[in-house]
């Protein structure tokens, strides 16, 4: 089963996003912060969603943050985001790709499958 | 589980007899090696333990018994092997300390037992915890020592005595020295159980001394107290029987004592006894009257009306209170160093003191008092007392004093109140106090009573001024009814300006609706609002009766909430009057003022006049030679008259500019027989004729007339004169107008010449020598700087003068001239006129120069622009204000459309979660309804997008990503989507065209935007037409409906933030109006243009073009 790690700190958000992959053969992990991620213990997982707007800590620096830790950088990660121009600023961030909220669970999908 | 090979029994039991000595031999050695393990556990214990074995007589009874065994702890404490020795013979004494009973018990039972034992027999002398237990027949004593232990039991129970002991001990100190009587006492009951008699157990000595009875211990109440009433026994058998205590006080006459007795239970139910706490509250009851006798003392005084009743009144109960001989109050006047007795009261065994006297005459010891209470028991017994002094002092007659003083800071006295007795006294602290307390209160009801005295003063001083002041003046109470509404005014009180006002004599007590039942409400609302807030408010109003004009000032009486009203009313007639002709006239100007034609101005006057002044005719007449010309009347109810009229009269005295007035034509001597018959039969009552005489000549005539006859009022004639003055001026003004704008052709002329544009009136003209410098101003430009025409005389720092300090704006000079290279020289600059006034002023010129080419003069003209300078300011401020707004707004809504794609984020999902679960579960329907709900959340998710999009714009942060894009594709891809979701038909008319570099979602964004707007608005259409096309350098994108149109007016504005069009037929479209914003925002970022061609009802084109060459 591949591994995805969330990090949203809108639990409804990490709910509707597990529930929708729960159908295909992805186990969402979700966290609220980038704790484990910055301290190095989180096992590396097969995709990273990072939401762009965390309580007090930015999305695209996270993305920099995993694109330069050795154990994380060769992984894809999308960065969501209820910005337009989320794809421009997941580019800048060194992430594989956007998505853009509000989105459909058909976009979702197709989001991740692109990646793994 | 037990087989049946292996039972417990049977195992290791010999199965034959081979060998059995050598088994034998080894089991006794296995029996030994086993006892000795079990010697060496017992020998490892910290108790002694000994066994013994019953020693049974014939009867089986036992007798004695023998040790079995010991461990080696009894070994090390007490020394030998007892082992088969008797244990009546080595410790007889179990017998008497009931040990060898408990010995046998536990054998013959098997109940073991546990227990502590003091043994100090033989060789022992301790405590021992002790456990026996049956052991075959005998027992097992196991024993240890506690003695330590238990000595720290004694000695903790041995102190928790000696506590006790010494509560005791306190008790009884306390019982002996508290200041209350105790008494312990035993109720003694007949055989009935009535209480009979009581005893004494026991006193302490207060109880003794405030009783009276010595040594009651033992003895019975009615050996004591024979005549003991039986409210004492009843008394107490109801503490006994009841628990409750009971207190009680009374008052023991021989003495003048008063005493508190409280008797309490000691013990429960059962018990007789009470102890009773006998206390001394003298002090206590005396300090209550005292606060009686105060309370009396002030209510005394407040009844008193004047300051020397209340102090006459206070000095008689001081006296009869404290039983003293005189009393006096002193004041004192420092300065002088005398003291003045103000009042004083006293028998003939103290001599009355004289009224002044001198304070260095006053003993030492009395001078405290000015700061301190002053208290003198024996005045002889005062020491360093001088034989003079001795002497004054019985001349006195004044043994003993009390003195307090009302002090308003230190050293500052008022007064003081001062008791003397003729015998010496030892006054109570309680009785001095009380002087302090009675100089205190005298002195506050003193002070009332003076004010109280001044406020009737002041109450009789209101009476006059109510009855003398020029102005009506009544005091109203506002009567309310049962829910608390105001619904009547009562009149308290009228004064006789205002019953003459009113001509009307009984208002007193009268209320508003008795006397005018009709009045209108707002008279009602306006006095029970000052009540109700408290705050003054003033109206004005008209009574048609008298045609005067009245103000009614009304103040509350007493603060909100109050229902007392004082309204002052005055007659302000005169300034209303001169009100309204001031507001008449300055409408009249208003009228006049743009008036150009003379016709048009004299029949506006006479309309604005003859309305106002209500009166039937009124016309501007003319005069020319000797008829008038009247090209306009005002009439109500009387036939205009215009024309030409001859003059009839020539002697009433209009030509010199007499004025001519007639109240009633049938009576007046002002007109000529000839005159009143015309008059009367042009139905003309009354008149009054201004003549205006310019120059010395009679120019024209402003009348009006009245059918019925009129007394004209003053002002009214004054009116009529003024709206003649300013007629004339009007009429002349416009007369001089015409003059101009038939000299315009000249002045045009001029303005070319000078290439000004010259308004007429406000411009000012100048002209300057600039080698004389000598500069010359027209009476225009004068007026322009506040200057009467020919005051300007001078060069050009004369004119410098007028430049408003503050500007640093440079203004043409000397120097500046010389350096001028153009021809024509424009400048703005501010003045400060002559009254002070700042303008600005817009100054241009032109430059003259002679055949050197040298500047000989320059001519110029000024004008006022500060109207339009202050509207600049105004619509300056009023933008930023805008652009502050917009910014604020625009944060707002990136903001908010932020926050609101979260939730939606989740909306959207759930929605197509649980839509994909009722499409497994075959549940079409209600998927199909989840489906449309989804839809929905797109259309707010994009129009979310279109306020950040917005924002972004407005902010200057859309950003483009560029890259090669086939605009036809994107074009093609465009209408597929949206052809998914319409039933419109598109027809795409492709040209082919150039890659161009524009950001390919923002372009996308561009045609949804184009082909749903053109679905959105022709509704009843379904063919959009798409072109795509290369025109010269741009590549031109068009869509085309067939709808409603957009008219010209909305073709301005619909590029426009947050503007919607509203279609005919009243057809709304949802939406806010960002759509094309944005779409036009993006064309314009890549450096295009959009452009709408419509015609209302028949449909429109939006084109957009880019150019080929890609955008920075």
């Amino acid at each position: 089963m591949k591994q995805i790690m969330l990090l949203e700190d809108d639990k409804d958000i990490c709910d509707a996003v597990i529930l929708s992959l729960s159908t295909l053969q992805y186990q969402v992990n979700c966290f609220a912060d980038d704790a484990q991620l910055s301290d190095g213990s989180a096992e590396p997982p097969d995709l990273f969603i990072i939401d762009k707007n965390l309580s007090g800590k930015d999305g695209v620096d996270i993305c920099r943050f995993l694109k330069a830790h050795a154990k994380y950088k060769h992984l894809p990660v999308l960065l969501m985001s209820a910005d337009p121009d989320t794809h421009t600023l997941a580019l800048l961030a060194g992430a594989n790709g956007a998505i853009i909220k509000p989105f459909r669970v058909k976009t979702l999908k197709e989001a991740i499958a692109n990646y793994i | 589980m037990y087989t049946e090979e292996n039972k417990p029994g049977q195992h290791g039991t010999p199965q034959n007899t081979e060998g059995e000595t050598n088994n034998y031999s080894q089991l006794y050695k296995q029996l030994a090696e086993q006892a000795a393990e079990l010697q060496a556990i017992l020998d490892s214990s910290f108790y002694v333990m000994q066994a013994f074995k019953a020693v049974r007589n014939g009867d089986g009874k036992i007798i004695d018994f023998t040790w079995l065994f010991v461990n080696k702890r009894w070994k090390e404490l007490y020394g030998g092997e007892m082992k088969g020795k008797s244990m009546l013979q080595e410790n007889p004494a179990v017998i008497e300390t009931g040990l060898f009973e408990k010995f046998v018990h536990v054998t013959e039972t098997g109940i073991p037992a546990e227990f502590d034992h003091y043994y100090h027999h033989e060789q022992f002398d301790a405590w021992f915890h002790q456990t026996h237990a049956k052991l075959g027949d005998g027992f097992l004593l196991t024993a240890i020592d506690i003695t330590e232990s238990k000595k720290v039991q004694e000695e903790v129970l041995r102190l928790k005595n000696e506590i006790a002991q010494r509560a005791t001990d306190k008790y009884y100190s306390l019982f002996n020295s508290i200041d209350q009587g105790f008494c312990i006492i035993e109720l003694l009951f007949d055989e009935n159980g009535k209480a009979v008699d009581y005893r004494w157990l026991e006193a302490n000595p207060k109880y003794e001394k405030h009783s009276g009875i010595k040594n009651p211990i033992g003895k019975l109440g009615s050996e004591i107290i024979p005549a003991t009433e039986s409210y004492w026994l009843e008394n107490y058998d109801k503490v006994l029987k009841t628990g409750k205590t009971s207190r009680f006080e009374n008052w023991h006459e021989a003495t003048d004592r008063w005493y508190q007795t409280q008797a309490s239970r000691i013990g429960d139910g059962n018990s007789r006894q009470i102890a009773i706490v006998f206390d001394d509250i003298t002090e206590r009851k005396r300090r209550e009257q005292q606060q009686e006798f105060l309370l009396q003392f002030s209510d005394n005084l407040r009844a008193e009306r004047t300051a020397d009743a209340v102090a006459n009144k206070a000095l008689e109960m001081l006296i009869e209170y404290l039983r003293i001989d005189r009393s006096y109050m002193v004041s004192y006047n420092l300065d002088k160093n005398i003291a003045l007795l103000d009042y004083q009261i006293g028998n003939e065994t103290v001599p009355p003191l004289p009224d002044t006297f001198d304070l260095s005459h006053y003993p030492e010891a009395y001078k405290a008092v000015l700061d301190q209470t002053v208290v003198i028991e024996d005045d002889f017994e005062r020491q360093n007392l001088s034989a003079t002094e001795k002497q004054n002092s019985a001349r006195l007659g004044m043994r003993a004093m009390v003195a307090a003083t009302v002090r308003k800071a230190e050293h500052k006295p008022l007064w003081s109140m001062v008791a003397i007795s003729s015998t010496p006294r030892c006054w109570t602290p309680d009785e001095v106090q009380l002087v302090e307390q009675v100089a205190e209160r005298t002195w506050t009801a003193i002070e009332r009573a003076k004010a109280e005295e001044a406020l009737k003063q002041s109450e009789e001083k209101y009476r006059s001024l109510f009855d003398s002041i020029d102005e009506g003046f009544v005091v109203l109470e506002i009567i309310y009814n049962e829910p608390g509404e105001p619904f009547d005014i009562r009149y308290i009180e009228t004064n006789k300006v205002f019953k003459r006002q009113t001509g009307l004599d009984s208002w007193d007590g009268k209320t508003v609706l008795e006397l005018f039942p009709n009045i209108e409400p707002e008279w009602l609302a306006f006095y029970s609002n000052v009540a109700r807030t408290g705050e003054a408010a003033r109206m004005e109003y008209h009574l048609g009766e008298t045609d005067h004009w009245y103000t009614s000032f009304a103040s509350s009486i007493g603060g909100p909430g109050s229902p007392l009203v004082a309204v002052v009313f005055d007659d302000i007639t005169e300034r209303k009057q001169l009100e309204e002709r001031q507001k008449f006239l300055l409408k009249l100007t208003d009228t006049l003022r743009p008036l150009a034609n003379p016709l048009q101005i004299q029949a506006a006057a006479a309309d604005l006049l003859g309305a106002s002044l209500h009166v039937n005719l009124c016309h501007y007449a003319k005069t020319d030679g000797s008829f008038v010309q009247i090209y306009h009347s005002y009439a109500d109810g009387l036939p205009a008259s215009t024309g030409k009229f001859p003059l009839l009269n020539l002697q009433n005295g209009l030509p010199q500019g007499k004025m001519q007035l007639c109240n009633d034509i049938a009576t007046c001597q002002c007109v000529s027989e000839n005159e009143r018959a015309a008059l009367k039969l042009a139905n003309i009552g009354a008149f009054v004729a201004v003549p205006l005489v310019k120059n010395g000549k009679w120019v024209a005539t402003l009348a009006v007339h009245s059918i019925k006859p009129r007394q004209w009022k003053e002002h009214e004639i004054g009116l009529i004169k003024e709206a003649a003055e300013r007629t004339w001026a009007a009429v002349e003004r416009a007369k001089v107008e015409e003059a101009l704008i038939q000299s315009e052709h000249r002045l045009r002329k001029a303005k070319e010449q000078l290439g000004l544009s010259i308004e007429a009136g406000k411009i000012g003209l100048w002209h300057w020598d600039v080698k004389k410098d000598v500069l010359q101003w027209n009476k225009e430009q004068e007026a322009l700087y506040g200057l009467k025409e020919g005051e300007f005389k001078g060069g050009v720092n004369d004119f410098l003068k007028f430049k408003y300090e503050e500007d640093k704006v440079e203004i043409l000079t000397l120097d500046k001239v010389v350096a001028m290279q153009q021809a024509d020289y424009a400048e703005e600059f501010r003045i400060r006129r002559k009254d002070g006034e700042i303008r600005w002023i817009h100054s241009r010129s032109k430059k003259w120069t002679n055949d050197k080419g040298e500047i000989e003069y320059i001519t110029g003209i000024n004008m006022d622009i500060t109207r339009e300078k202050k509207a600049e300011e105004a619509l300056r401020q009023s933008e930023q204000q805008l652009r502050v707004l917009l910014k604020q707004k625009d944060e707002f809504i990136g903001i908010a459309s932020h926050e609101l794609k979260t939730p939606v984020t989740s909306m959207l999902v759930y929605a197509d979660i649980v839509q994909e679960a009722l499409k497994e579960s075959g549940n079409y329907e209600q998927a199909e309804l989840l489906g449309r709900l989804s839809n929905q959340i797109d259309r707010l998710s994009s129009l979310i997008n279109h306020l950040l999009d917005t924002t972004k714009i407005s902010e200057g942060r859309l950003k483009l990503e560029i890259e090669p894009v086939d605009i036809n594709t994107l074009i093609r891809q465009r209408m597929e989507e949206i052809g998914r979701t319409t039933r419109h038909g598109f027809k795409f008319e492709e040209h082919s065209l150039p890659v161009v570099m524009v950001d390919k979602e923002r372009m996308g964004q561009v045609l949804t935007n184009l082909l749903s707007n053109a679905i959105k608005y022709s509704p009843n259409t379904s063919v959009i037409t798409i072109k795509s096309q290369q025109v010269h350098d741009y590549i031109e994108v068009s869509v085309e409906d067939h709808g409603y149109g957009i008219s010209e007016e909305d073709q301005q504005k619909i590029f426009d933030r947050f503007y919607r069009v509203t279609a005919n037929k009243m057809d709304s479209f949802p939406g806010m109006g960002l759509g094309l914003y944005i779409t036009a925002q993006i064309i314009h970022q890549h450096g295009g243009t959009l452009q709408v061609k419509s015609i209302l009802g028949q449909g429109s084109i939006f084109s957009f073009r880019l150019p080929v060459k890609s955008i920075k």
